[in-house]
């Protein structure tokens, strides 16, 4: 293979072009889901692919494949560069980008046990387990459980002579509990919703997940949330459970501080940034307690890796301090643009798509506080947990968010039950009301394996850490 | 493309080569290019060739999947011995899991061979026009233009045998500066009816109407819906509750609900995956031909799509909605139409005295599906209307609303119909969208405004 690439970088250097690279992707997976006593879904999945990308003369060309040959392969050169050319017919400023060192490296998700290793029948049998003990519980029409193993093995190889090899492997598992009763519908889900939590890393992780230990008690709470009332419609105090902050992260700063979006590379689709270069610095987007990270090398995060695919190696970079908004995500071109450093953060999904800046792991650093102080310390308020929707602007500043549950605190003690919670607010105000976050007791990383972005759309593993955390005047109870 | 012998002999490879009482054999195959432009300038400029074969294998009541990118004889064989593997895993089904038995299906047009052919410096020469329109008023042109096919070949043993290649296009195009935004979109299997002058017009009018946003008080208001707006309600409440998987997992706001007044008299909705009009296509993901679907007639609720599986459970016939693999979302709708009007967009500004029209929304999504409560934001082109005038922009306004209780109150409804389709395909383009009119709905609540900086 290696000297197949150098083959195809040569003749591309021989057609003139100044950048090139190439990335040849080979994936397997294996998803599975337990639904009502069956198993709805037990799929094999195997991919292969490459695709190039060149820039000549200071515009972009993208060209891909699943067949993986040489032929192909300088037809795909041919294409990249013809397409790099029509760019050129409507190129904005040349595209230069932000020079970085050679490597020759390789890198591989540290594990114990390769979950690819364990037999699909091992891993049915821990999800017929923790779904079988939900099922038939009172109120329960649906009971699910989910598992997704993946792992990628890729090649990046550029004009300018890296060579990097990375292995890296993801598991995650959950299990969801929905009860019908009336004309109400609600729905319990653990560890998180949409399939579970995530993490690169082995099948240890999934076993220390222990769904089967936390069926019951997820069915008894999607049964309990029929009867419960309402949340209330009010401005108060909200603390978020860990899980939920980790969207809240992502929406409401992990997206925004995407240099791309910023210059408006996204304002077609997914939109812009209230954030700009002026602000970088001196902008105070969130309170005192409010540290954050961009962490790709934090051992198990879903956004870790060893380089991105433009050859960048991971970093660890900080973007709020004390509040206060200090860098972007940034790749090779963007950084160029505005004098920023590349921070290694350009991932693609596949073989077929062009990396895009993406998150990594965007970590709330833990804070002082223990969980049950904070809902101790509070006289009146609400506290929310397992996100169940969202939705948030074209420059991310105003957001809604729903949850699957939550529970009403009373004089420093929680209290009853409430169904079909929401919350909605402004960035930076919400952030400026956070007066508290908890300690690393209660921080916890969670992985979401389906960050969309781009056109045609691509989904990227992202990671995000989080503690609870007090938010002050905030509005809940928006349903219409 | 692999073409109809290509296809044939793959699947026949696998269909021969499976042990299992029934066997599936899906091939898709992409060659879809997309040119991406920000900022009056092409940024992203991608061209995918893709071949990915599915194969399903039912043992007793039992069904195991697998999928690959190869096509080679040993990469065949180990799907096979995947799928297989899984399906001896299970539990046997109480209810029968059978692959469909073939059927006719309608032959339709379906595919247009220059919108294959479009290359990378015509889709350049379209954008180049945009940027040149929004450059003679001092604005800036961003957006997305795809172009390409898809092929679906698909068979299994109990004889199923359909193949079809379609074309599509769409192109998207946001105009932004002087503090305003407008946005145009346009989809079709055939790029000869695309008019690239009306689309950036459409998007720069907006655009330069729209400058000076200012915020108004949440509340309920009258509202009339452009298309794309119209869009986002109709696939929203496509997906959480007008399939047979939501109505029989007790999710959907149809269910006990089948014969009721749901929506107003003036409402109908179906799924046609055979109408022209829309991104039409013979058969669905496991062969079995697309079918009428009517969802609301006159408002009264009326069915659910089906596939296979959910139609054994019901005891019903497929209608022909199953999803790409591995299908487990469910038989989602995904070719709605609604019934056209009388009415104008004009005659709707006309006659409301004071409201809000709204050309689209953003980032649309669910708070409670039995209720079919959905929140999203307003965006590109949000303004108030007075006296029978749209007399000012406003900034971006967040909706939280039941689309049963707004399809409700719909007072008018224009004659005209738009197909809109998803801005950004994340599976399969060209086979999702939705053809819709504009409405005026009496009653609409907007339950915040965004801070937005128009600055831009």
């Amino acid at each position: 293979m290696k000297d197949l690439i150098y083959t195809i970088l040569d003749l591309g250097e021989a057609k003139g072009i100044s950048y090139a690279d190439v990335r040849v992707v080979e994936e397997s997976l294996e998803s599975y889901e337990v639904k009502d006593g069956l198993v709805e879904v037990a799929e094999w999945k195997e991919g292969y692919g490459f695709g190039i990308r060149v820039l000549h003369d200071g515009a972009w060309g993208f060209a891909c494949s699943s067949s993986v040959n040489k032929i192909e392969m300088e037809d795909a050169l041919t294409r990249a560069l013809g397409i790099a050319e029509s760019s050129g017919m409507a190129r904005g400023k040349r595209i230069e980008l932000f020079p970085i060192p050679t490597v020759q490296n390789r890198y591989h998700t540290p594990m114990e046990r390769d979950p690819f290793a364990i037999s699909p029948a091992e891993k049915l049998s821990l999800l017929i387990k923790a779904e079988g003990l939900m099922r038939g519980k009172p109120y329960i029409s649906v009971s699910q459980a989910f598992m997704d193993i993946y792992k990628v093995r890729k090649v990046f190889a550029s004009s300018e002579g890296s060579y990097i090899e990375q292995e890296i492997v993801e598991c995650g598992a959950g299990i969801a509990a929905t009860a019908a009763g009336g004309n109400e519908v609600q729905t319990r889900s653990y560890p998180n919703s949409f399939r579970g939590n995530f993490a690169t890393g082995g099948y240890e992780f999934v076993e220390g997940l222990d769904l089967a230990g936390n069926a019951e008690r997820t069915a008894d709470e999607a049964a309990q949330l029929l009867f419960a009332q309402p949340s209330p419609s009010k401005v108060t105090t909200l603390i978020l459970d860990s899980s939920q902050l980790a969207l809240q992260i992502h929406e409401s700063i992990g997206h925004p501080v995407e240099l791309d979006r910023v210059m408006g590379m996204e304002v077609a689709y997914a939109g812009t940034s209230f954030l700009n270069f002026e602000k970088r610095g001196s902008f105070r987007c969130g309170s005192d307690s409010v540290n954050i990270i961009a962490d790709a090398t934090i051992p198990g995060g879903l956004g870790t890796f060893g380089y991105d695919d433009e050859g960048v190696k991971a970093q660890r970079i900080p973007i709020l301090q004390n509040g206060i908004f200090l860098n972007f995500l940034a790749s090779r071109e963007t950084a160029r643009e505005v004098g920023s450093q590349p921070n290694g953060t350009m991932r693609a999904e596949s073989w077929n798509r062009i990396p895009l800046i993406r998150m990594t792991n965007i970590n709330l650093q833990p804070g002082s506080w223990r969980f049950e102080d904070l809902v101790a310390d509070t006289d009146d308020g609400i506290y929310m947990a397992t996100n169940r929707g969202w939705s948030i602007d074209d420059q991310r500043l105003n957001f809604q968010f729903g949850t699957e549950v939550a529970w009403e605190i009373k004089k420093g003690k929680m209290g009853k039950m409430f169904k079909n919670p929401t919350y909605t607010g402004i960035t930076p105000q919400f952030w400026n009301s956070c007066d508290g976050v908890a300690g690393e007791r209660e921080w916890r990383l969670w992985g979401i394996p389906n960050c969309g972005k781009g056109q045609p759309g691509q989904v990227a593993p992202v990671g995000h850490g989080a503690a609870p955390a007090r938010f002050r005047n905030v509005r809940v109870g928006v349903m219409g | 493309m692999l073409g109809r012998n290509g296809c044939k002999e793959i699947l026949q490879k696998v269909l021969g080569g499976s042990r299992a009482d029934q066997t599936e054999a899906l091939i898709i195959a992409q060659d879809i290019s997309l040119t991406r432009f920000s900022n009056s300038a092409i940024n992203q400029n991608v061209s995918e060739k893709r071949e990915t074969l599915f194969i399903r294998v039912v043992i007793g009541r039992c069904i195991g999947s697998a999928s690959t990118d190869r096509f080679d004889d040993q990469a065949i064989q180990r799907g096979l011995e995947r799928a297989t593997e899984r399906a001896q895993l299970q539990t046997p089904s109480e209810s029968p899991r059978f692959l469909p038995r073939p059927k006719p299906f309608q032959p339709i047009t379906f595919f247009s061979d220059k919108t294959a052919r479009y290359s990378p410096s015509q889709r350049a020469e379209d954008i180049q026009r945009l940027i040149q329109m929004a450059s003679e008023e001092g604005l800036l042109a961003h957006g997305a233009h795809c172009t390409g096919t898809v092929e679906m070949g698909i068979a299994n043993s109990l004889g199923v045998d359909a193949h079809c290649i379609h074309s599509g296009v769409t192109l998207n195009t946001t105009m932004t500066g002087q503090g305003g935004s407008g946005y145009s979109r346009f989809a079709s299997r055939n790029i000869e009816g695309m008019d690239i002058q009306s689309i950036g017009r459409e998007a720069l009018e907006m655009c330069l109407a729209n400058r000076g946003a200012r915020p108004i008080e949440p509340g309920n208001y009258e509202v009339l819906l452009n298309s794309y707006a119209v869009s986002d309600l109709v696939m929203s409440i496509a997906s959480i509750g007008l399939n047979a998987s939501a109505f029989q997992e007790q999710r959907s706001f149809m269910c006990n609900q089948l014969g009721k007044q749901l929506l107003g008299e003036n409402v109908t909705i179906w799924d046609d995956g055979l109408d022209t009009g829309g991104f039409n296509t013979p058969f669905d993901f496991e062969g079995v031909p697309k079918r009428k679907v009517i969802f609301f007639h006159d408002g009264v609720a009326t069915g659910v799509t089906h596939d296979s599986l959910t139609a054994s459970k019901a005891g019903a016939e497929s209608t022909g909605h199953r999803g790409p693999p591995p299908g487990n979302k469910g038989p989602i709708p995904t070719n709605l139409f609604m019934r056209g009007g009388d009415s104008s967009m004009e005659e709707m500004i006309r006659s409301t005295e004071r409201g809000i029209y709204i050309h689209r929304f953003h980032y649309v999504n669910v708070l409670a599906p039995k209720r079919a409560i959905i929140t999203g934001m307003t965006r590109d082109g949000t303004f108030l209307i007075e006296r029978g005038k749209m007399t000012k922009p406003l900034k971006n306004l967040r909706f939280t609303q039941s689309i049963l209780d707004a399809l409700s109150v719909v007072s008018l409804i224009s004659k005209e119909t738009k197909l809109v389709a998803p801005e950004a395909e994340y599976e399969i383009p060209f086979l999702t969208g939705s053809v819709v009119p504009a409405l005026k709905i009496e009653n609409f609540h907007f339950s915040g405004v965004s801070e937005t900086d128009t600055s831009r």
